[in-house]
């Protein structure tokens, strides 16, 4: 039997090697009279399933349940509707959170080598060879200077001549002495120095 | 093309359902279906013997649901799908028995073949079936429907229940594999 026109137009679009094969079916045909006694053997078979529903196997199989429901079951059934207000938790995948557990302890462990790295720079820096170089590079004036700075700075401050002595006038003259020295000066000579204005000052400041 | 006039099915299944000499009208289905039927079952199972199971196992399917048909559904597409449906379930219980796995279903599908009377290799017709039974399942019912039966995507998408893109894109699969096979072999 040739193919249908649109079957082999549709063939040729996709294969040439396929379209050219025949459609004919190689299986030998049923015995004869098969397709003829078919339909009688079909309805004798019906008949006895219908005389003996045991033979409808597969019917059979279909349709009984070995389980048991208890009585009424169905008819006290209440679905139970979820309250929409109540928001109901999100199932994460196992996969997922021990996906974000390695990246984390990656991100964790990366930073702990990260801070100990920069530790062991800093300390690098200040090791023994290092300090033991900068020692002998030190002349021996400097340390010495070093040393008595250290010294000094390590005892309370004495007091110096100058500031002795303005210690000692502010606790030697009194208002007598004073007295007597003003009565010394002329009164002229005071009265010119109380007018002086500040632009003399400012002279001499200049 | 082994498409049934819509308006005698129709009348038939109206018929039967009446329960007007139901015997009666049921030969008259199975007459008109009962040989498109056994070969579209007879290219999956491969043996007379299992294809004649499965065909009266259609037809006892068809008589106990046939009181329940929907008026709108198309008797032929229908019967098609309880054939491809009880094929399938057929392949599935010999591979249950078996306990073999998807490529020894092939190889014994292919040794069933060989198996056949008059069987020859060299022969396009032979060959061309080798080549069927490497398909998917899938692909195989849908490259049998349209191959041999040339039935139309929309009447397939009802049988198989898929649509009619994906059953064009399966066909075209098919027909690029039988190719490589034809060639190869």
């Amino acid at each position: 039997m040739p193919k249908s026109k649109y079957i082999q137009d549709e063939l040729l679009d996709i294969s040439q090697t396929v379209a050219e094969l025949t459609d004919e079916t190689p299986f030998n045909t049923p015995q004869p009279n098969y397709f003829e006694h078919f339909p009688k053997r079909i309805l004798e078979r019906i008949q006895d399933i219908e005389e003996d529903p045991s033979l409808d196997f597969l019917g059979n199989l279909d349709k009984e349940m070995p389980f048991k429901v208890p009585t009424g079951y169905f008819n006290q059934f209440k679905p139970v509707i979820p309250n929409e207000n109540i928001k109901s938790g999100k199932v994460i995948p196992f996969r997922r959170v021990l996906r974000y557990a390695i990246a984390a302890s990656l991100v964790g462990a990366l930073t702990v080598w990260g801070f100990m790295s920069d530790n062991k720079n800093t300390t690098d820096s200040y090791s023994l060879v290092n300090m033991e170089a900068g020692i002998e590079s030190i002349s021996l004036d400097a340390y010495d200077s070093y040393l008595n700075e250290d010294a000094v700075s390590g005892i309370p401050d004495l007091p110096s001549e100058e500031s002795d002595m303005q210690s000692t006038l502010l606790v030697e003259i009194n208002k007598d002495v004073i007295k007597e020295i003003l009565q010394e000066i002329p009164e002229n000579d005071i009265s010119s120095y109380l007018n002086q204005d500040g632009s003399d000052d400012i002279e001499i400041m200049d | 093309m082994p498409e049934g006039h819509p308006n005698d099915d129709i009348e038939l299944v109206s018929l039967f359902k009446s329960n007007q000499d139901r015997e009666k009208v049921f030969t008259l289905i199975v007459k008109k279906y009962q040989e498109k039927l056994y070969w579209q079952i007879r290219r999956i199972v491969i043996t007379h013997e299992d294809a004649d199971d499965v065909l009266q196992n259609v037809f006892i399917k068809a008589w106990n649901a046939l009181q329940n048909f929907r008026e709108d559904a198309r008797l032929y597409t229908w019967l098609y799908r309880i054939a491809v449906n009880e094929s399938l379930s057929h392949l599935e219980q010999q591979k249950r028995k078996s306990s073999i796995s998807f490529d020894l279903v092939s190889e014994s599908m292919e040794n069933k073949l060989i198996a056949e009377k008059g069987f020859d290799e060299q022969k396009a017709m032979w060959k061309l079936q080798l080549a069927i039974q490497q398909l998917p399942e899938k692909q195989r019912i849908v490259f049998n429907l349209r191959y041999f039966e040339a039935m139309t995507y929309e009447d397939m998408s009802q049988v198989l229940e898929t649509s009619v893109g994906a059953l064009k894109a399966s066909y075209h699969h098919a027909v690029k594999k039988i190719e490589e096979f034809i060639i190869n072999r």
